[in-house]
């Protein structure tokens, strides 16, 4: 799991955040978002000494949570960039978008089928089980939009399937709905009374690119705590 | 060499306020995307196509939109020589800047490899020669800026007692100080696409004033001037002066610590961006003296072109070419200052500078003192605003690094310490970087004695404050 921390700009991880990654392998990101003006190494000079008292705040309660934790300090004049760089780096499955949560009893798993739903399930369960936290599994179908074979009850069975696998008692999944289109308004309503939102990371598409990836939409949107699991690396990517 | 080189060695000594050079990155891979230095990473962000256009960027405003006039007048026709040479000068130099920086890729460029090639007092004064160097630059291109916005005043009609070329200059000078101390995260994002279409404008421009100068499109060819109307030595001279408008490639080299891949994004940046505005100016020389003849072009002064584009293409043309010049010198100016402010924090980070000079402030996140240094004076030589003069001491000042960046590749590759493994070899050692060098050096000496004595007066009082503050300070054979 990777966890991006826009360090030295008040960005903290909130208890309910510690919370959710408890049971989780984190690495650690702080990172410092230089303007143009500025190479990063000098903004290191400047700030390094600053940001890794921080990360070292932000590590030491993470670890004290039980999470096991590696850490590192990046300067950058590109978010996005330096994330999708150190999530394919350490093979991170998943990356948590930092955002308050008092606590974290209630998880949220949105599906719209265009994702793996085993493995957003899967590692669902692996924050959660055994935790006492409840699960709810969201399905949202878009008129025109992409949903798995079956349709939405489809893509909640197999999710429910999958989490039980992992642990999660089955009186704590509750099961959801949903027809829209505005599905990142509609689920971040609902994400309102999660503590945090897990979601799959959607292919590019040429509206994602005009407008915003929709995984970055709801991160924006949403008042808790976001876990985007990532796509699978396609294997011909041929990168390093 | 000197004494003091010691292979692979950190760079070590204090200056007068008991600071020393920091750390760099130990290797940077040929594709890297990312410098580690205890334990602390730097992101490269810069891809080739924003490496091609800092360089483009920086140099199409001056030689397009600011020269064609003034070279003209000098040189005739044979003005579009006078920019050939420019190239072939920049061409020479870019191959071993290339190999250098693929070797060094840091911020600081010609500074840093000289610094590194050839001992701390050549790089000291070669460092604040390229600060120096960067601020003229600014200020001529602000005050071929101040002259475009002179242009539309009026064409509107607007007229104005005093001449507002140098207020306008003045005045987008400080908004580009001010622009730049708050920071920006999309700024690059949208030069890229300024030179985009600037690069479509001369594109279009240029192929109809061509065809049209070859009498291709049914008119009269034109009138056909003595290509060398004021004989060859001014071709010289103008070269000299023109030469400031391909002193961008160099300014990719200052970001060098920021492309991606730089082993191979470096070199393709460099030499690139210097074939494709080598071939845009000598084009355009040859469309506007074809249009004009060069007499009557001298007559325009640096807004020339847009007399050319409405000869041309009517008023549509001169309203293209004006946004145009606008959109140029002040994409210009802006790379410029900001590879100002990168070469004073290079020299901060080596202890020649005080250390506050490159400290970047937390709310804003830029280097306010830097960017400080570079804005202030290129406000005071704004007001100056004698355009040959400010073009050509930053000329000068750069030419003296190119000649001794080819100076540096043949020490290095004479004598290659340890840590010297460039992922680009440049071809045609040793013969390509001695002609750089002598080229570099040779087109000083064409230069106006005002230029020469201001020139020579910076790099001894750059030298001064060397020995002055940072003589312990020792950064040669060092990574």
């Amino acid at each position: 799991m990777l966890l991006p921390v826009r360090v030295l700009e008040g960005e903290g991880v909130s208890t309910g955040m510690v919370a959710l990654l408890a049971d989780a392998e984190v690495v650690l990101a702080g990172y410092h978002v230089v303007p143009e003006q500025t190479a990063p190494a000098q903004a290191r000079l400047s700030f390094e000494e600053r940001a890794a008292g921080k990360l070292d705040e932000i590590e030491a309660s993470l670890a004290e949570a039980g999470a096991v934790v590696e850490r590192t300090l990046v300067f950058t004049h590109d978010a996005e960039q330096t994330i999708q760089r150190l999530a394919a780096e350490e093979d991170c499955a998943a990356v948590a978008y930092v955002n308050p949560a008092v606590a974290c009893d209630r998880v949220l798993v949105v599906l719209h089928g265009d994702e793996d739903v085993e493995r957003i399930a899967g590692l669902t369960a692996g924050l959660v089980a055994g935790r006492g936290v409840d699960v709810g599994v969201l399905a949202v179908t878009e008129p025109g939009g992409t949903v798995g074979s079956g349709g939405g009850p489809e893509l909640i069975q197999r999710a429910v399937a999958a989490l039980e696998a992992g642990g999660v008692e089955r009186s704590r999944i509750h099961e959801m709905g949903m027809a829209t289109d505005a599905p990142v308004r509609d689920i971040t309503l609902v994400a309102d009374d999660f503590d945090a939102t897990v979601l799959g990371e959607r292919a590019p598409t040429l509206r994602g690119l005009l407008f915003g990836e929709f995984d970055k939409r709801v991160i924006a949107e949403s008042l808790g705590p976001v876990v985007v699991v990532r796509r699978e690396a396609e294997p011909a990517d041929g990168e390093p | 060499m000197a004494a003091d080189v010691v292979e692979g060695a950190p760079a070590t000594g204090e200056n007068r306020e008991g600071e020393t050079p920091e750390p760099v990155a130990p290797e940077v891979e040929e594709l890297a995307s990312v410098d580690e230095v205890e334990g602390v990473e730097l992101e490269r962000t810069i891809g080739l196509g924003g490496g091609v256009a800092i360089g483009i960027g920086t140099m199409i405003g001056a030689g397009i939109f600011v020269f064609p006039g003034i070279a003209a007048g000098r040189a005739g026709p044979a003005a579009a020589a006078s920019f050939a040479i420019g190239a072939v000068v920049a061409l020479l130099v870019a191959l071993p800047a290339s190999e250098l920086a693929t070797a060094m890729p840091r911020s600081g460029g010609g500074y840093y490899f000289i610094s590194r090639g050839l001992g701390t007092l050549a790089g000291a004064v070669v460092g604040i020669s390229l600060w120096l160097g960067l601020v003229f630059a600014s200020a001529f291109y602000l005050v071929g800026f101040g002259s475009y916005g002179a242009a539309v005043l009026a064409e509107l009609g607007i007229v104005l007692p005093v001449s507002p070329v140098t207020g306008l200059g003045l005045a987008f000078g400080v908004v580009l100080t001010a622009i730049s101390l708050g920071g920006t995260e999309n700024a690059a994002a949208l030069q890229n696409a300024v030179v985009g279409v600037l690069l479509v404008i001369l594109a279009l421009f240029l192929s109809y004033g061509g065809l049209d100068a070859l009498g291709l499109l049914g008119g009269e060819p034109s009138t056909p001037e003595v290509f060398f109307r004021f004989g060859y030595a001014p071709v010289f001279t103008t070269a000299a002066l023109v030469f400031t408008s391909y002193l961008g490639f160099a300014q990719v080299a200052t970001v060098a610590g920021e492309i991606e891949r730089p082993g191979r994004n470096l070199p393709i940046a460099m030499v690139g961006s210097v074939l494709v505005v080598g071939v845009l100016y000598v084009v355009t020389v040859f469309v506007a003296t074809s249009a004009f003849g060069s007499p009557r072009l001298a007559t325009f002064g640096e807004t020339a072109m847009v007399e050319v584009a409405r000869e041309l293409l009517g008023t549509f043309g001169a309203v293209a070419i004006l946004l145009a010049g606008l959109l140029a010198t002040v994409s210009s100016a802006n790379a410029s200052i900001l590879s100002s402010s990168r070469a004073i924090f290079a020299l901060a980070r080596d202890a020649l500078l005080p250390r506050r000079a490159g400290v970047v402030n937390l709310r804003y996140g830029t280097p306010h003192v830097a960017l400080a240094m570079a804005g202030v004076p290129v406000l005071l030589l704004v007001a100056v605003g004698q355009v040959e003069v400010l073009a050509e001491v930053a000329s000068f000042l750069h030419l003296v690094m190119y000649g001794l960046i080819c100076v540096a590749l043949i020490v290095l590759r004479r004598d290659p310490p340890a840590w010297y493994d460039p992922d680009f070899r440049m071809p045609g050692y040793p013969v390509v970087p001695v002609l750089g060098a002598v080229a570099s050096f040779g087109l000083i000496l064409f230069m106006q004695p005002l230029s020469q004595a201001v020139g020579v007066a910076l790099m001894v009082a750059a030298a001064g404050w060397y020995a002055y503050y940072a003589r312990d300070v020792r950064l040669g054979g060092a990574l």
